[in-house]
């Protein structure tokens, strides 16, 4: 009888562990295909969604001991966007892999239709992950920012996304994933923003290259925002967390350079004689790091003088960024509704159903303060010697 | 006779892990958007007295169980009635948060296997604690806790970077009406639940030390659930908290620190098996005790491997997909658990403060 028992515990034994070892859906790396980033496109014979995956080749350099790694394109139309991922697989033969994708570039043709169609399979899928950089592009195909992987021999979609992290010493472009997307989609008071990719082409080299960003209202696509405005636009969100502020002398020439260590925005509706204002005060520090003047600041005193001229331009350049996404765009994309229903939760029912009419009357007031901490390591502008 | 005695400490570890069950990971509020942590500190309050009541039980029966007490009070019939609805109660909720479980696996973890093998599995490991007692289960229940505890706080120390204050403004924007519905919901689920550890009352240390370790017990477990469902609702806003059926598992996947540590999901889903496991043992101890005590068996132990593979297989049969699991959890469950968490105690606490101030004036006149 013992004998049995133990023969039995063995037995079991042995299958426990073939089965605890984790082997039972084991996928080796090179029968998956790992998507780096996608470009969608409407195909133009049939209206249908066009997908392009860059996919990590993981076959290995070889030889060499570069290990230089590149990508495959291979793109597939279909009428939804699972469907057509799943037929990736007659291409690739591997089913793709989707943990490791950091973008998605859509053409400026199907934003303007509505993203929602496109991305929310990504967002509800639990393949993929939703902290994926979202961009628009103006380029006729999203895929074409895709295909220049072949003359760069890079990962494009990995290059695009470093672009993205470091994208905090420019400013002028939004930083946001899918998650930020669909959360403004579904804020009442609140618009979305997107990034802008593009080729760059000087002297036949291609790059591609980030700068400006799309407005949306809902999840259709109605403007965009060149770099320089859209810093301003970070500007009044206080999404601003490093950059560039130019500034010109007093004749309008560009003269100096500020750096921007922080900046702090506060949005603050009031209400005066029976209508919504609201009130943007943004505090910003900063720290001079170029003079391109020889009188431009000849000792600390000029500090002053060139922090007011920092004002005034920032106040115009943010008011004109304003009024323009006001009267043309009428996109709330500054989330002012949200920040009125924050505020005044009982006016903002009464509005809620017309915000849209009402965003574009608003009247805002900027009132910007820039501080100059530091002058980096000179204390005055050059003297050019008699 | 063996008694078997659970510590104080053991028997709170045993409630908080219970209470977290499956709400930690399925929510515990739906409608109240910004507002959920004002339902949840309600239904905290709204429970209190109902612990009292079930505390009280333990005072007037000490050393006895949901059943006993069921028996003294209402005869032997109807007390044998109402055991029979409890077991029930206690076979269904270890379906119900096996069931979550699955659903879970299903979802996000284990989408290619089968939703009843992760059931199974705990469900045998609730059997093999059950059998092993209850004492042991609190040992078990001490040591995941406190791993447990470990892990919630490593993860909110990490999603602090996420945390979006805006999201609290304004208070009370959904209006009372949500809100108190939401109170009702958290009040039936996850709170008012432990009214299953009436059935393991014999355990109780000492005469009195219910009302401690209840109250102990729920108040650590609903501020640890605020807590929770307070971060959920900061690095998520309240709008895409409404659309998703695991809010906790999307908030941990949120984090990102300095894209170094990332996808740490997993760890909120460990969170969620240790507290789980717990309370299927329970849920499949108080229906075994009840068995044993409708059939007048020697021991419960007879019955806990059926009592188990029943409430396996009920978790797969009992609804068809998700969808129904999420209505019923969040729109069904409160009224159908009101009678036993609220209704039947109530009557039973009222018969039995009458049952023992009769048998205390009959000692009275004979002595």
């Amino acid at each position: 009888m013992t004998q049995v028992k133990r023969l039995l515990s063995a037995i079991l034994s042995v299958l426990i562990l073939l089965s605890i070892s984790g082997c039972w859906n084991y996928t080796e790396v090179e029968e998956i295909s790992i998507v780096a980033g996608v470009a969608i496109d409407k195909e133009q014979s049939s209206g249908k969604i066009l997908l392009t995956a860059e996919t990590i080749d993981t076959s290995g350099g070889g030889g060499g001991g570069d290990n230089q790694a590149s990508s495959t394109i291979s793109s597939l139309a279909g009428d939804t966007m699972f469907d057509i991922v799943r037929s990736m697989i007659t291409m690739t033969g591997n089913k793709l892999f989707w943990s490791h994708a950091k973008i998605i570039i859509i053409s400026e043709e199907v934003a303007k239709e509505g993203v929602l169609r496109v991305i929310d399979w990504y967002s509800r899928d639990t393949e993929t992950r939703s902290d994926v950089h979202m961009f628009i592009t103006k380029e006729k195909r999203a895929r074409d920012i895709l295909n220049l992987n072949k003359t760069k021999n890079t990962i494009l979609s990995f290059e695009l996304d470093e672009m993205m992290q470091h994208e905090k010493y420019v400013s002028t472009a939004p930083v946001s994933d899918i998650w930020d997307f669909f959360d403004k989609l579904e804020s009442p008071g609140q618009h979305s923003i997107a990034p802008l990719v593009y080729i760059n082409e000087r002297d036949n080299r291609k790059t591609e290259r980030i700068s400006g960003c799309a407005i949306f209202e809902k999840d259709k696509m109605v403007g965009t925002l060149i770099g320089e405005e859209t810093k301003y636009m970070l500007f009044v969100n206080n999404k601003i967390k490093g950059g560039i502020l130019p500034v010109n002398d007093k004749k309008g020439k560009p003269a100096y350079s500020l750096e921007i260590f922080s900046n702090k925005t506060k949005i603050k509706p009031v209400w005066v004689n029976g209508k919504l204002k609201i009130q943007i005060s943004t505090e910003t520090k900063t720290g001079l790091d170029e003079v391109m003047t020889p009188n431009g600041f000849p000792d600390f005193e000029k500090k002053k003088e060139i922090e007011e001229l920092a004002e005034q331009q920032m106040q115009n350049n943010m008011l004109a960024v304003i009024h323009k996404v006001q009267k043309k765009y009428k996109s709330d994309i500054f989330g002012f509704g949200a920040n009125v229903h924050m505020n005044m939760p009982k006016k903002w029912n009464n509005m809620e159903k017309d915000w849209d009419k009402i965003f574009p009357e608003l009247q805002v007031v900027v009132e910007p303060k820039v501080i100059i901490e530091t002058s980096a390591k000179t204390t005055r502008s050059i003297k050019s010697g008699d | 006779m063996n008694k078997e005695i659970v510590p104080a400490g053991n028997y709170i570890s045993m409630i908080i892990l219970f209470v977290f069950g499956s709400s930690l990971i399925m929510g515990v509020t739906g409608k109240s958007g910004g507002s959920s942590w004002i339902a949840l500190l309600l239904a905290l309050g709204l429970v209190v007295p109902f612990l009292m009541i079930y505390a009280r039980l333990s005072v007037l029966f000490p050393g006895k169980d949901l059943f006993d007490i069921l028996v003294a009070v209402f005869g032997k019939i109807g007390g044998k009635i109402l055991s029979c609805l409890y077991i029930w109660y206690a076979l269904h909720l270890g379906s119900l948060v096996l069931r979550n479980f699955g659903e879970f696996c299903r979802t996000v973890a284990l989408t290619e296997t089968p939703m009843i093998v992760p059931m199974l599995f705990v469900g045998l490991l609730g059997i093999s604690a059950v059998k092993a007692g209850i004492e042991v289960m609190g040992r078990t229940a001490r040591l995941l806790l406190v791993f447990s505890i470990f892990v919630i706080i490593i993860v909110q120390i990490l999603a602090l970077p996420l945390f979006n204050f805006d999201f609290l403004r304004p208070v009370l924007d959904p209006g009372w009406v949500p809100i108190l519905n939401d109170t009702f919901g958290a009040f039936t689920f996850p709170f008012a639940e432990t009214v299953l550890f009436l059935g393991t009352f014999r355990a109780l240390p000492e005469k009195g030390s219910g009302y401690k370790i209840l109250l102990s017990g729920l108040l650590i477990a609903g501020a640890l659930i605020t807590f929770i469902s307070v971060r959920n609702l900061l690095v998520l806003g309240p709008n895409a908290l409404t659309s998703l059926y695991f809010p906790s598992y999307v908030a941990v996947s949120r984090i990102n620190v300095g894209d170094f540590l990332t996808r740490i999901e997993g760890s909120s889903a460990i969170v969620f098996c240790t507290s789980l496991f717990i309370k299927v043992s329970i849920c499949l101890y108080v229906a075994s005790t009840g068995m044993s005590k409708v059939f007048n068996l020697k021991s419960y132990r007879s019955v806990v491997l059926q009592m188990g593979l029943i409430m396996v297989y009920m978790s797969d049969f009992i609804f068809k997909d998700i969808f129904e699991m999420q209505h019923f959890a969040f729109e069904t469950y409160r009224y159908y658990a009101l009678p036993f968490q609220v209704i039947i105690p109530l009557i039973l606490w009222i018969g039995a403060e009458l049952v023992i101030r009769k048998k205390g004036n009959r000692k009275q006149k004979s002595s």
